[in-house]
């Protein structure tokens, strides 16, 4: 093998699928020869892959037992060769692999692990201050309609088994719950941007316009109290942000 | 560079440890990589123990022998990492970790030619322009050798320092370990690195299949190491130093206890060395 490049490209050729070729790069000893040799890295390449991947998906490691993970996942690794730098980000598309490579039974599978990858990215999302009930108390009353709400950058919304799942992290460490449709709609239209005025139009379709305003105060309520909310933007403040943009 | 002292690899398992008990270490290593996230607990935890202790980084993923083109956008990672940590220094590994765009997550071998001497020496030149600081790497432990290797290991170690102006951390365990795996003398690799560029040394556990020894970093540090760790001392001096655990990471007591036989027979040998 003459250059660099085509040794390397060889030996990862190698390394995903053993055969001969690159037995003849390397040199053997009586104690161990060149397949033997070659081997360590072809079966550390799985090994090291197939332990990652439990750790970033213990519960799914737990639902289809030692063998049946280690099966699966060296399925996923022959199917999705590594193209990441930080094999932190290697597993995150199990979840899509499961859903498409399976038949109806696979389905929950494929849930579980798109919810637990989400756990890992609430686990290490950015960090951001959180706002607390007195910067919404600051927003005069007359401002509450065009107020916006920044979700925490951990906060994110999937579905579990049927149910609107939210995870986000609160301290150090991952949480998730399961949302009622009301709630699950309201945290949808603040990913999306809405303001307050939007959020109790839209909750009147689920409570009544009796009760919209009363259930959103309540959400709101809950989400700073849970750590969901990273910012709390009353129009003003919007437009003089705008303002001094341009 | 100064002479830290002995430090340990930092381990998630250890942190709270750390904070509350401060150990017996004069610094720690973090794996660059197990820090380049957005958030969360590991940054926190790295920024509380970084104002109480020295931290250098080692990273995995440099990849600076691949024939691939180096990857700013992860050189930019490390470079923000290393402003917010402020490490003693930062190191990676003399190999390559994939090539075309993948990765294998892995320490592969360099073929020690004219032709990656060159390549390397390049890259690393590259990467420290771009950190702005020179940079430390590590002889990895290997399980083949290339037919088209025309030098030595420690021929190329010692090449690549002199031509890249970077500095080394040597792995005593894996000039055990490739010794043993190829055959040759490690007082040989020992004696063929230029003393003046070996900044860290690394100690760390393995496990001896019989016919090859595979780098495990799963045990304690063995009597042939320790004896190997005596002679890089006695050829190079007090040299910082660190015990690298990454599996069965036992508690942090036992660790400092086998860092402090570190200390001891740092202290014997140099005390010879000084008779």
């Amino acid at each position: 093998m003459k250059n660099l490049e085509s040794l390397q490209r060889a030996f990862q050729r190698h390394v995903y699928r053993p055969g001969r070729v690159m037995e003849r790069a390397v040199l053997a000893t009586p104690h161990a020869n060149a397949a033997r040799r070659l081997g360590v890295y072809a079966d550390g390449y799985r090994s090291r892959l197939v332990e990652a991947l439990g750790n970033d998906y213990p519960a799914l490691k737990r639902v289809l037992g030692e063998s049946g993970f280690d099966r699966t996942m060296r399925r996923f690794i022959a199917a999705h060769p590594s193209r990441t730098r930080n094999l932190r980000w290697y597993g995150g598309d199990l979840g899509r692999f499961l859903g498409r490579s399976s038949r109806g039974r696979r389905k929950p599978l494929a849930e579980l692990a798109r919810f637990e990858w989400a756990l890992g990215l609430a686990f290490d999302a950015q960090d951001a201050p959180l706002a607390r009930a007195e910067d919404v108390a600051r927003v005069p009353a007359a401002d509450w309609p065009g107020m916006r709400l920044r979700l925490h950058s951990s906060v994110q919304l999937i579905w579990l088994l049927g149910n609107a799942t939210l995870v986000w992290r609160k301290g150090h460490e991952p949480f998730y719950r399961v949302l009622s449709t009301e709630e699950a709609w309201a945290l949808g239209a603040v990913a999306r941007g809405r303001d307050f005025a939007a959020l109790n139009g839209g909750l009147r379709r689920f409570v009544g316009a009796g009760h919209a305003a009363q259930t959103s105060a309540q959400f709101l309520r809950n989400w700073l109290a849970e750590g969901l909310i990273s910012g709390v933007e009353p129009p003003v403040a919007r437009r003089r942000a705008q303002g001094s943009s341009v | 560079m100064s002479d830290l002292g002995f430090g340990l690899g930092l381990r998630p398992r250890h942190y709270a440890a750390i904070l509350k008990s401060k150990p017996r270490v004069d610094w720690f290593e973090a794996l660059s990589e197990n820090y380049m996230l957005p958030g969360g607990r590991p940054l926190h935890f790295l920024d509380r123990i970084r104002e109480r202790y020295p931290v250098v980084l080692h990273g995995v993923s440099l990849s600076i022998g691949s024939a691939d083109p180096l990857d700013r956008a992860y050189l930019a990672e490390l470079k923000a990492l290393a402003a917010r940590i402020e490490p003693e220094w930062i190191s990676d590994h003399l190999c390559w970790t994939g090539v075309s765009g993948r990765n294998l997550h892995d320490l592969m071998p360099l073929p020690y030619t004219e032709e990656a001497l060159a390549h390397v020496a390049r890259r690393v030149r590259a990467v420290q322009d771009h950190l702005g600081r020179r940079i430390l790497l590590e002889n990895v432990s290997s399980y083949v050798n290339y037919r088209d290797s025309a030098m030595t290991e420690w021929e190329f170690l010692a090449a690549l320092a002199r031509e890249a102006d970077c500095d080394l951390l040597l792995d005593v365990n894996n000039i055990y370990v490739s010794a043993f795996n190829h055959g040759f003398d490690p007082i040989e690799f020992l004696d063929g690195v230029p003393a003046m560029r070996v900044r860290q040394i690394h100690l760390a556990g393995h496990d001896n299949c019989g016919d090859l020894i595979i780098d495990t970093h799963d045990a304690k540090v063995i009597g042939p190491v320790w004896e190997l760790y005596a002679q890089a001392l006695q050829r190079f001096g007090p040299v910082p130093t660190m015990i690298e655990r990454d599996d069965k990471i036992p508690a942090l007591g036992a660790l400092v206890r086998e860092l402090d036989r570190a200390r001891a027979i740092a202290a014997e040998t140099l005390q010879k060395k000084a008779a």
